[in-house]
């Protein structure tokens, strides 16, 4: 059987910065997979070059046995691909149900469309009570649960999540991951790239460590918890 | 009471024309908030368009419902031409190149007119009656102020549901606050540059017809539509509903100088607005803070 997802030795120029020299990753069907890495590794650069946001120089990315690299943004989320950007990325003065309907916008059917904010909702209870809110006076926690509300507007098969515990306080970010694992629980594949270690490999089964471009390590979660470099160096064990 | 009436009756001349101005600043409006370009072109498309209608009435003899629709259509086709063979390749390119590269597509579109058509003055016979008629307190008006006032109105209701209630006006909307956001929802975003661009140039068609009457018909009125840039600067830029005030404000404004004051002061009071504007209050009247990230 085809991957889910196959990237195969990917090398991504972003402006004038070789950001990616060479990466090779793999998702299976229905898991969470972790990316860690500092600052400027390359993590960011990953999930754009899959999202079509920037193109690769050379390598190739295939998704359910189609190669996706080269194609346009707009063509991969159809074929199942939503992104969760660093940073949040909202629509500022658009409403929440807007920006959830925004979410939509590749969808056609608008019974079932409907029915899909009453399902965000149920995951995020917030969102439901502010959804006439711009989005812009939201708090943070609340602006990162729409981000993610938005991305499953698109009923993506593979969910890729950009630092979402980023700037939050602690028992925010526990809460937006324990809703992270019921959307991979209820059947959606996650890529999800977090600062983070200890996070990341919690609920990711399996990680990769970035390090200025490059795979530096990669293994089970439980492996990398054990790994002497990964302690040192993302863990401060 | 007689000079009320007059200052009451200049006030409305001043609203029909200020209702013009605030169309054509809804079209540099939609094109900068879509995609950050100050369109200098955007009064010789005008003019260019005023143009196409003046031959549909003249030289046709169509119905004016007629010349709206067909002069709409080819001005939208025009303006997404526009978009897609010059403003499209400037897309992150410097502000400065896409705003000398509008200078010059004004240029061309300019003497491409007065080659198709003349350079000469023609003019352009009213859509609606201009016979004037009594209203209560000595005030006069002519059912083509009243229609443009109509026409320049229902162009706006129609543009605000579009805007806030349709599918293609959200996007439109979404991508003008957040580009990459809207490119990562499946937005085909250089769809919503050219709608932008079609929809001002179809509303810029309309004000062509409904202010061409008013004046006389050359290659030189776009000079008079580029006023509608300091409306929308007036207004605050990238703001719909301060391109609406700042269009009547302007032409209320114009109108009332003009009545009271020497000439020369009425030609330079547009153009000495926007500096004091730029100067005191960049934000202008409605002016939104720019907000790029939440």
């Amino acid at each position: 059987m085809d991957k889910f997802l196959k990237i195969d030795n990917i090398e991504t120029y972003y402006g004038n910065i070789y950001a990616l020299k060479g990466i090779s990753l793999e998702v299976d069907y229905q898991s969470i997979v972790a990316v860690l890495g500092a600052n400027g590794a390359g993590k960011s650069t990953l999930l754009r070059t899959i999202s079509g946001i920037v193109a690769p120089a050379r390598g190739q990315i295939e998704f359910l046995g189609r190669r996706i690299n080269g194609i346009s943004s707009h063509k991969i989320v159809k074929l199942g691909i939503s992104q969760v950007p660093e940073g949040r990325e909202l629509f500022p003065e658009l409403t929440v149900r807007e920006n959830l309907m925004m979410g939509a916008y590749i969808r056609a059917g608008a019974s079932e469309i409907v029915k899909d904010l009453d399902v965000v909702y149920q995951y995020f209870p917030i969102l439901g009570q502010r959804k006439h809110q711009m989005a812009s006076t939201l708090s943070g926690g609340e602006q990162q649960m729409l981000a993610i509300g938005r991305a499953l507007m698109s009923r993506p098969k593979l969910l890729l999540l950009d630092e979402p515990s980023l700037g939050l306080a602690p028992l925010i970010v526990e809460g937006i991951y324990r809703i992270i694992r019921r959307i991979n629980e209820e059947g959606t594949t996650i890529l999800l790239v977090e600062q983070n270690a200890n996070l990341a490999l919690s609920i990711g089964r399996y990680g990769y460590v970035l390090e200025t471009g490059k795979v530096s390590v990669s293994g089970k979660s439980k492996d990398l918890l054990e790994d002497e470099h990964v302690k040192r160096a993302y863990l401060g064990r | 009471m007689e000079f009320l009436t007059e200052i009451a009756q200049q006030i409305i001349f001043g609203a029909v024309i200020g209702c013009v101005y605030a169309l054509v600043a809804i079209c540099f409006v939609l094109i900068y908030k879509a995609t950050d370009i100050i369109n200098f072109a955007q009064g010789e498309m005008v003019v260019f368009s005023t143009f196409i209608s003046y031959s549909l009435v003249v030289t046709y003899h169509l119905p004016y419902w007629q010349v709206f629709i067909i002069s709409f259509t080819i001005s939208w086709f025009m303006g997404m031409l526009i978009e897609s063979t010059v403003f499209r390749r400037l897309i992150g390119a410097p502000h400065l190149n896409a705003l000398m590269v509008s200078v010059a597509v004004g240029m061309i579109i300019r003497n491409a007119t007065g080659h198709i058509w003349t350079f000469d003055d023609l003019r352009l016979p009213p859509p609606f009656s201009d016979k004037v008629f009594q209203l209560p307190l000595g005030l006069v008006v002519s059912p083509l102020f009243i229609g443009i006032l109509s026409v320049a109105i229902a162009v706006m209701v129609v543009l605000f549901i579009f805007l806030n209630k349709t599918k293609a006006g959200l996007s439109i909307r979404a991508t003008s606050q957040n580009v990459n956001a809207a490119r990562l929802m499946g937005v085909p975003v250089s769809r919503v540059f050219s709608i932008s661009w079609g929809l001002s140039a179809g509303i810029g068609s309309i004000a062509g017809i409904l202010i061409a009457p008013l004046l006389i018909l050359n290659v030189g009125m776009f000079i008079v539509i580029l006023k509608a840039l300091v409306a929308a600067v007036l207004g605050g830029f990238g703001s719909l509903p301060g391109a609406i005030l700042g269009g009547i404000l302007l032409g209320v404004l114009e109108n009332l100088v003009g009545t009271y004051l020497p000439n020369w002061v009425k030609h330079i009071l547009v153009w000495a607005i926007l500096l004091i504007v730029i100067i005191v209050m960049p934000q202008g009247l409605l002016g939104v803070r720019k907000q790029k990230r939440v």
